[in-house]
């Protein structure tokens, strides 16, 4: 604080002025001071304490939903593989005239390979059947 | 609690609801602020409802304040407003401008005993663009370096230096000698 004149010290208060508004604004102050403790240690203490079963409840419930979603997934993904007998139906069916011969071709070439994934699909799960019956 | 904590600490206190710690920025700041409430509402009951107003609505508000930072320039920042909403308020019911005293009537060779009265003093401040009379009163009054005037004033560093220099000037021209002879 630098060096300040004294002149405009008439402007202050005089002491029973400034006792009387210092006590004003504390009345006022208090209460309000109190709903500010209140409402920052005291409420959000409360509002844990009330939403800790709510939560935890929450996280069951999610956690049941997750893992029910996690088995229909596997169900749906087992639904998706074709049978060697649809491939081969499909194989013998002709296309329709006019259709492109490239076409055709490529229809081939998927068909062969569906048509391996499935023999090593079934020679996978023969293996398995056959190494649960070993056990 | 100690005598003498420092303002940011107070102000941290306040921010978690400590009312020994309000109670401590009122006693610092409760006389001046008076001081520069009246330099702008001018009669000393609204001086009060602005200061008290100023310190309640401060307190709401406390929380703007970041951390670390004075409370003295911001809380005069909202001391003013305040006083400049209530100066228009009032202004409005009573379709009157604030009572103006005559400034005159110190001869030149008045010596220092007679002491400048209120009402001259609020008289040649009224006399002052608002800005100029509040960057002297915070400056002459409250003790605050251009810095912390410019920043309650939200003006720049430069500005309250222009503002207090002109405003001292035509203080010293209105009232005379004695604000020159104390002016140090």
């Amino acid at each position: 604080m630098h060096d300040r004149p004294r002149w405009l010290d008439i402007l202050l208060p005089d002491e029973v002025t400034a006792a009387r508004l210092r006590r004003a604004i504390l009345d006022v102050a208090e209460p309000l001071l109190a709903g500010r403790r209140d409402s920052w240690w005291d409420v959000a203490s409360d509002w844990a304490t009330l939403l800790t079963p709510v939560a935890a409840a929450l996280t069951l419930i999610f956690a049941g939903l997750a893992v029910r979603q996690g088995i229909r997934s596997d169900e749906a993904a087992g639904s998706l593989l074709v049978s060697a007998d649809v491939v081969e139906s499909l194989r013998s069916q002709t296309a329709p005239a006019g259709f492109s011969q490239n076409l055709t071709d490529d229809a081939s070439i998927v068909f062969a390979a569906l048509s391996e994934a499935n023999t090593l699909h079934l020679k996978i799960e023969q293996a398995v059947d056959t190494t649960d019956v070993e056990r | 609690m100690p005598v003498e904590r420092d303002e940011p600490g107070l102000v941290g206190l306040v921010q978690q609801g400590d009312v020994e710690a309000f109670g401590e920025l009122v006693k610092r700041y409760t006389d001046r602020a008076y001081g520069v409430a009246l330099s702008i509402v001018g009669t000393p009951q609204d001086a009060e409802d602005a200061v008290q107003t100023a310190f309640i609505r401060a307190m709401g508000r406390i929380d703007q304040l970041r951390p670390g930072s004075p409370f003295g320039p911001w809380f005069y920042s909202v001391l003013r407003s305040t006083a400049l909403n209530l100066r228009r308020r009032e202004s409005l019911r009573t379709h009157e401008a604030i009572p103006h005293v005559t400034v005159g009537g110190r001869r030149p060779d008045d010596d220092l005993d007679h002491a400048l009265t209120r009402e001259q003093v609020l008289a040649a401040l009224e006399t002052l663009p608002e800005q100029q009379r509040t960057a002297v009163v915070l400056y002459d009054l409250e003790g605050f370096s251009h810095r912390e005037v410019a920043e309650s004033l939200g003006v720049a560093v430069g500005t309250s230096r222009a503002h207090v220099h002109h405003g001292r000037k035509a203080l010293r021209d209105l009232l005379g000698p004695i604000v020159e002879l104390t002016d140090r």
